[in-house]
């Protein structure tokens, strides 16, 4: 059993030749031989070196065989299944399905003033719960939905933010670290019996950080899939011409990867680049850039068509808007469809804002609607004796003939059309009527809702167990004096 | 051209290697360190300016600051030689703190302080509190300026405070923060000398944390 996820039944997407994904292939290969990547960790390194990495320990630099890191990529899994805490929300990650999740914000936006403020740990649950409740959404990055919390020591935010997606989000989570703390996220996946992946982030360029290899390492020795991910900005810590920061991107996630098949091999692995140019002006992220969406399916493409191993795109979701308005709705859909066209198999995208920085529920519920349109679009034309409809053609006839009054209408219209939930879609009276509404406000009623109906997938017992290994988190930092 | 026109030249097309050799040849011909100085500073101005203004871009000015590091490390080295009084506005040294890899908003400072006139000791990403301490005596620094992007990592900030205070240094080397993740109230809370939101503001508050 699974979820359902969208079935891309088009031809994906592409817009680079074969020769060009050869070259960024041979380039990404070219600069582990020659340049490598930075390892901070020497566990890590070590593990490098005795699986036939070029390492220098005082430089703290990998280099790597090209034939090592083509093998180790040949030796992941083309799909793999991952189990719920709601087991119709388990996924099977790899060919021609894509899922969405959701993607994070630092704090949470006021829907009336548009500033953001800290969000409490009771907010932080709720907006969990009502992504429960979103049929399109079905994952979650980690410090998701929101970073920051008030009232939680900064050693704990990361933590607790997994521990409130385990007990009110019952579809797939992600473990999140820093300052190790994804020793305890993953206790905590393991006491629910679920399966969690890990994130491998790193610092670019061409660098691994020792959380990111700890979190990674420890991930795949517990058989859990791995993102080894790389946030670079184009013009910054990326190059600023997409094809370098192809190779570099490729570069790094391949490095990644080695790390994990070294650990275990065969352990699931899904690959993640999500580098936004830089605003060149204030240095922040520009979030929403249509070279993002330009990297994503060049990325897409180069994956799937060289190796056809689990491909994550986090760079369509977030947008710089800083209000649930024309810009966030164009920036995210436009990525999101753009992403999913060229075969990305988990999309993060659903309710951040300002470019990580902001978060809302309403716009969890209507990023769920505009995937609504991305999956019956990627579900393409269906074709045959029923549907092309001819002998129902001819025997309609021109007008007076009609197809609201046949039974081929009721038969077929759900499966081929989609009815978005929060749209507006009134007639005009209609909206007069009911208060001017738009679909922000329509959010807020479902969002709303949502919550209202929610129900806890977890036993009282779980519950406990998840607890306390929160309760030993917090007293292992207080130990380290990190609280 | 002379070789202070020609460092000034290589400032402007952020020619690292043209301005550390121009700055060689000034000191060789015997320029008084001072005046080489004065060259850089007044470049760096004119690009911080430009920036500013919107004509150049974020990578100007970091191009920039590149080259007047790498001319301003041979220069230094003579006003040391000679022990004459530079003029620059203070000394910053500057990091991410400990755990915190993030390195644009970092560096963005960095070169805008040095655009200003700072002297500005880079430590990088992930920089301890002994690092910072001990950067901060080597180079007899001003301010301390901690970047950190991570709430997670906040102690590492109050840890580099504690130990200045420690260390008897408290008195004379001011703090400064910012960074993503900071916010006034929690600089208040660790006891940090100034908080500040995007890098330009970095400059106003670094002047007035040296009483300028
Ligand atoms: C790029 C990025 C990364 C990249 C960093 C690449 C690199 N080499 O720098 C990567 C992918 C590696 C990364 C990793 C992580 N990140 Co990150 N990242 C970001 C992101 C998207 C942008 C940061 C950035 O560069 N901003 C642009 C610069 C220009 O802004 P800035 O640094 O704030 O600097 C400006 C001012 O603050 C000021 N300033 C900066 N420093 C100073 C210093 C002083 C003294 C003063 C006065 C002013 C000042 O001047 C600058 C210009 O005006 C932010 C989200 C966002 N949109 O901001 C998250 C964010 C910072 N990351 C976050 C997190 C959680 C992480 C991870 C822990 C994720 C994980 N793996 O689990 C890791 C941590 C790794 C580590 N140990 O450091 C969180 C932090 C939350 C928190 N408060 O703790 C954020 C906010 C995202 C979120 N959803 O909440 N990240």
């Amino acid at each position: 059993m699974a979820a359902e996820g969208i079935v891309r039944n088009l031809k994906p997407l592409e817009i680079l030749t074969e020769e060009q994904v050869e070259r960024i292939h041979r380039g990404a290969l070219d600069v582990l031989e020659v340049t490598g990547v930075k390892v901070e960790s020497e566990k890590a390194r070590k593990i490098y070196e005795k699986g036939g990495c070029i390492v220098d320990h005082d430089d703290e630099r990998v280099r790597f065989p090209p034939g090592l890191v083509e093998q180790s990529i040949r030796q992941c899994p083309t799909s793999f299944h991952m189990k719920a805490l709601d087991r119709k929300n388990d996924l099977i990650l790899g060919g021609t399905t894509t899922y969405f999740a959701l993607f994070p914000g630092l704090r949470i936006a006021d829907l009336d003033t548009w500033e953001v403020r800290q969000p409490t740990v009771q907010e932080n649950h709720d907006a969990n719960k009502i992504a429960d409740g979103l049929e399109n959404i079905l994952a979650s990055p980690s410090y998701t939905p929101y970073t920051d919390m008030v009232d939680v020591p900064p050693a704990m935010l990361l933590p607790v933010s997994t521990w409130s997606r385990l007990k009110y989000f019952s579809k797939i989570s992600r473990v999140g670290t820093t300052m190790s703390s994804h020793i305890f996220e993953i206790q905590m996946a393991q006491a629910l019996g679920v399966d969690i992946y890990g994130a491998m982030e790193a610092p670019p360029p061409l660098s691994w950080n020792e959380d990111a290899t700890d979190c990674a390492i420890a991930c795949a020795e517990a058989g859990f899939p791995v993102e080894p991910g790389t946030g670079g900005s184009m013009g910054a810590t990326h190059p600023a011409t997409l094809a370098g920061a192809l190779v570099i991107g490729m570069a790094e996630v391949m490095s990644g990867v080695v790390l994990v098949q070294l650990v275990n091999p065969g352990n699931p692995v899904i690959v993640n680049c999500f580098p936004p140019p830089i605003n060149m002006r204030s240095g922040h992220p520009a979030f929403g850039s249509i070279s993002i969406s330009l990297f994503q399916v060049a990325w897409n493409q180069i994956w799937r068509t060289r190796y056809g191993i689990p491909i994550m795109n986090g760079g369509s979701g977030p947008s710089s808007a800083k209000k649930i308005d024309f810009q966030v709705g164009y920036e995210k859909s436009v990525g999101a469809m753009l992403s999913a066209m060229s075969g990305a198999n988990m999309i993060n995208h659903c309710g951040g804002l300002m470019g990580e920085l902001s978060y809302h529920p309403a716009l969890s519920v209507l990023d769920n609607d505009a995937v609504g349109n991305i999956k019956r679009f990627l579900e393409g034309v269906k074709v045959n004796e029923d549907t092309l409809a001819i002998d129902l053609i001819n025997d309609t006839g021109p007008i007076p003939g009609f197809f609201l009054n046949k039974q081929h209408t009721r038969d077929w219209w759900q499966q081929e059309q989609f009815t978005p939930l929060v749209s507006d879609q009134s007639t005009y009276p209609e909206w007069l009527e009911k208060g001017k509404k738009s679909s922000l406000d329509l959010a807020r009623e479902r969002a709303d809702a949502l919550l209202e109906s929610w129900e806890s997938k977890l036993s009282p017992g779980q519950e406990v167990e998840i607890d306390k290994i929160l309760d030993d988190c917090r007293a292992w930092y207080k130990k380290k004096d990190l609280i | 051209m002379n070789h202070l026109e020609e460092l000034g030249k290589a400032i402007r097309a952020y020619d690292t290697e043209g301005a550390g050799s121009s700055a060689q040849a000034a000191m060789e011909d015997g320029v008084d360190p001072l005046e080489g100085l004065d060259v850089v500073a007044g470049v760096m101005k004119e690009i911080g300016d430009g920036f500013e203004s919107k004509e150049l871009w974020l990578f100007d000015l970091i191009g920039a600051a590149d080259a007047a590091k790498a001319a301003l490390l041979v220069i230094e080295a003579k006003v040391l030689e000679t022990g004459s009084q530079p003029d620059h506005l203070g000394t910053v040294v500057l990091g991410t703190v400990f755990g915190d890899m993030h390195n644009i908003g970092k560096t963005m400072v960095g070169a805008l302080l040095t655009a200003s006139g700072f002297r500005v000791v880079d430590l990088g990403t992930n920089v301890t509190s002994a690092e910072f301490i001990q950067a901060a005596k080597d180079n007899n620094a001003d301010i301390v300026a901690l970047s950190a992007l991570l709430t997670t990592t906040a102690v590492a900030q109050a840890k580099v405070i504690e130990t200045l205070e420690e260390e008897g240094m408290r008195d004379h080397v001011k703090v400064m923060v910012g960074g993503g993740a900071i916010t006034a109230e929690f600089a208040e809370m660790i006891g940090a000398d100034g908080y500040r939101a995007t890098a330009f503001e970095a400059v106003g508050l670094a002047s007035e944390l040296v009483g300028e």
